[in-house]
């Protein structure tokens, strides 16, 4: 009983809830068809990788275990899933060295050793490694725009990443506010570049600072400052307002400016702590041993992998090595191998039986030759001829005298012989007919009126069945 | 006479292996012997090239890879030539993935094009990578990415990256284009995410979808459509005449339609073979 019915409520329910999804505009039932139930697909569609993994394994196992027939392709089969799940879950590969206390004296000989493993430009990495070693750039984001040099955070200023964010943001506000320090100095009178949330705000912040003099500009938000009061208070002030540096939890836009600037910045540190890298990237642990001993004391050498999940992608993971060397060519293999098949079916079994087979045998060739550069030489005359010989055929089955046809035939090819001649064979002339011509017409007309019925048939068959599912009808879902 | 029609038959009736043996001549031979030829421009390959030549500068682009190494030959070419010419006219590219190895198929695009280039990861181009669910996935998409996916392929926090900043769902891009040989691919981006939320949809397939591909064309609710290797061939024949300093060496798909001409002819000469035999054969029998 429960077994049927709460399932076969769950989809009469839910059926009914994603079709008035559709109709209904309600913010809640939108959500659902639009994000919750497609969140609640991808679950399902886990657990279904799941139980077919399983399911895969358990009649592959059983195969062997019983001795079916066949049984060895099934040995491969469970051998090349284990294999991937090893790659996969168990075995990261991707393997790279990290260099870190580099003394200056050591670059040179440092950089002639990696760009010797690497295959790179010797000066290029003596440049790379003097870069990583000024210390964590700071990033572009954090640099007070009007400051272009580049700011570097010197390797002892980076004890652990807390400090150093604390550190870089000081460093910047001082930079700052000696900035606008500097543009208020030297004005009489100074446009505050800040855009103020209202009119109130805007003239509040000018009278606490400019109490004789306030012009606040026609869009209200912009004012103008003289005789300020405490100039390096209202430099700090502006500092605040302008970036999101100093900004507070109340301020959610700015706080999560700054959330997000924090986590990018961890990140270039964490990348920064961890040394230098080298671009190569190895396989097993051992094999990057080889550079390591190379690299002796010039620093001190770490060997680390890339992230889970990351890894797959990674060239030099064990998984990219199987994809790249196993499944690739595999795959390639097998759909090659169609063009072996179709090739001896086609001179096998491609006849012309009917009237129906000789329509698809001729559109065939027209489409194969059509497509491809040798069938775009084939001019309107070689059709024309060619319509000539069709046309004998289709007289074939009213006339029966051989004199007759041949002889209309032969009127035909020497009158279109004739028109070639005096025109030069022109391919201009009888573009219309030429053979890339026709194959566009396939496409566009007959093939597309075919594919519009196949696909409207089946969507009516979507809709049927769908229909019966969602009123509890079909139940095949359930077994019966 | 007789035994010149013998002689088809026995032509007719030969073992399959000489026909696979002719077929690997016939494909290997014009991909040795290099034949640079043009082809001619199909309305479809001109419309996708005219619809990513006309985008607004810094137009966002979402490339969805729905193909492997069985099909790469035919698709990865169109792959190569759209994420170049996006680049070049300075547009960004999110890319997706609905069939797990288009990861692969992605990854190695970006990392072919991007250096040359000098593409950033996350300012140009973003690449999210695989999530199973066919159109659930393209629904997630139209709808909020950030829901979806909470991390890129690169284990990116989303959030973090400049380039996604101003995407939230679909309607943030330009042009969606669905690189596809087979399900999920086209029709399923046509259908959940682009016809939907009108925005401009081009696609590259195999040569035996395009007929699945075709009816949306015509309704113009898909601008045009990179048809096989043919019509990753001519989009490497636009792109070239477009921008005169790409190598046209490396043009994959110009360099295999040699041997897909020749193998075609092979193919129909055989049925035409066959035929006379069947001709001759059923002649007899009368």
């Amino acid at each position: 009983m429960l077994k049927r019915k709460i399932p076969l409520f769950i989809v009469i329910f839910v059926g009914f809830l994603t079709l008035i999804g559709h109709f209904v505009t309600n913010a809640s039932i939108q959500n659902f068809v639009d994000n919750d139930s497609t969140q609640w697909f991808d679950i399902i569609a886990a657990f279904a990788v799941f139980l077919g993994s399983l399911n895969l394994m358990k009649l592959q196992i059983d195969k062997v275990v019983k001795k079916k027939k066949n049984w060895q392709y099934s040995v491969i089969a469970i051998f090349g899933f284990a294999f991937a799940i090893f790659a996969g879950f168990f075995y990261r590969g991707t393997n790279f060295i990290t260099v870190s206390n580099i003394k200056s004296e050591n670059i040179e000989m440092l950089a002639n050793v990696i760009a010797d493993e690497t295959d790179n430009n010797a000066d290029l990495v003596r440049k790379n490694i003097e870069y990583y070693n000024l210390g964590f750039a700071i990033p572009y984001e954090f640099q007070f725009e009007l400051i272009d040099r580049k700011q570097f955070l010197n390797t002892s200023q980076i004890e652990n990443k807390e400090d150093a964010f604390d550190f870089m943001l000081k460093k910047i506000q001082e930079d700052q506010i000696n900035y606008y320090l500097n543009e208020i100095n030297n004005n009489s009178e100074y446009f505050v570049p800040i855009k103020f949330l209202n009119y109130e705000n805007a003239k509040d912040f000018a009278k606490e600072y400019s109490p004789y003099y306030i012009q606040v500009e026609p869009d209200g938000y912009k004012v103008r400052l003289d005789n300020v009061k405490d100039i390096s208070r209202l430099a700090q002030d502006i500092s605040n307002y302008k970036t999101f540096y100093f900004a507070d939890t109340s301020d959610d836009k700015k706080y999560r400016k700054l959330k997000k600037f924090k986590y990018n910045m961890f990140k270039g540190v964490d990348k920064y702590l961890q040394g230098f890298p080298i671009s190569n990237i190895y396989m097993t642990v051992s094999s990057a041993n080889g550079l390591v001993s190379k690299i002796g004391d010039k620093g001190d050498c770490k060997i680390l992998s890339k992230t889970w999940g990351s890894h797959i992608q990674t060239e030099g993971s064990l998984f990219y090595w199987m994809f790249q060397n196993i499944f690739t060519p595999l795959s390639a293999t097998m759909f090659a191998l169609l063009a072996f098949f179709v090739a001896s079916a086609s001179y096998r079994a491609f006849r012309i039986r009917n009237f129906e087979a000789t329509l698809l045998l001729g559109s065939g060739v027209l489409l194969m030759l059509g497509r491809v550069p040798a069938g775009q030489v084939i001019s309107g005359w070689v059709m024309l001829y060619i319509l000539m010989l069709i046309i004998g055929v289709i007289i074939s089955t009213f006339i029966n005298s051989k004199k007759i046809i041949f002889t209309i035939v032969t009127l035909g090819l020497v009158l279109i012989t004739i028109s070639g001649l005096l025109t030069g064979f022109n391919p201009e002339i009888l573009a219309y007919i030429s053979l890339p011509v026709i194959q566009d017409w396939i496409f566009a007309v007959p093939t597309t009126a075919g594919a519009r019925a196949v696909m409207i048939g089946i969507a009516l068959g979507i809709i049927g069945t769908s229909f019966r599912i969602i009123v509890g009808l079909e139940k095949s879902f359930l077994g019966e | 006479m007789n035994k010149f029609l013998d002689l088809f038959i026995k032509l007719g009736s030969v073992d399959r292996r000489i026909i696979f043996v002719l077929i690997a001549v016939s494909v290997t031979v014009p991909l040795i012997v290099s034949v640079d030829k043009d082809v001619r421009i199909t309305a479809n390959s001109q419309a996708v090239f005219d619809t990513v030549q006309e985008l607004p500068v810094n137009s966002k682009v979402l490339i969805s890879f729905e193909y492997g190494p069985s099909t790469k030959p035919e698709i990865h070419p169109m792959s190569l030539g759209l994420v170049e010419h996006i680049f070049r006219n300075g547009h960004k590219i999110c890319a997706t993935a609905l069939w797990p190895d288009g990861n692969f198929m992605s990854t190695e695009t970006f990392n072919t094009i991007a250096p040359k280039l000098n593409k950033k990861y996350g300012i140009d181009y973003v690449n999210l990578g695989y999530k199973p669910g066919a159109e659930a996935v393209i629904k997630g998409i139209a709808s909020d990415i950030a829901t979806l996916y909470t991390k890129d392929l690169k284990d990116n926090v989303l959030g973090a990256i400049p380039m996604m900043k101003d995407i939230k769902n679909i309607n943030d891009f330009d042009l969606v284009i669905s690189l596809s040989a087979g399900f999920p691919g086209t029709m399923e981006w046509v259908q959940f995410a682009c016809d939907p939320n009108d925005i401009p949809m081009c696609s590259g397939c195999t040569s035996v979808q395009v007929t699945e591909v075709l009816p949306y064309i015509e309704n113009g609710q898909v601008n045009g459509v990179l048809a096989g290797m043919p019509g990753a061939a001519e989009y490497e024949q636009l792109i070239r005449e477009e921008f005169t300093d790409m190598d046209r060496s490396s043009a994959m798909a110009l360099k295999g339609m040699p041997a897909q001409s020749i193998a075609h002819i092979v193919i129909v000469l055989a049925i035409a073979l066959g035929n006379i035999t069947y001709f001759i054969q059923k002649n007899r029998k009368k």
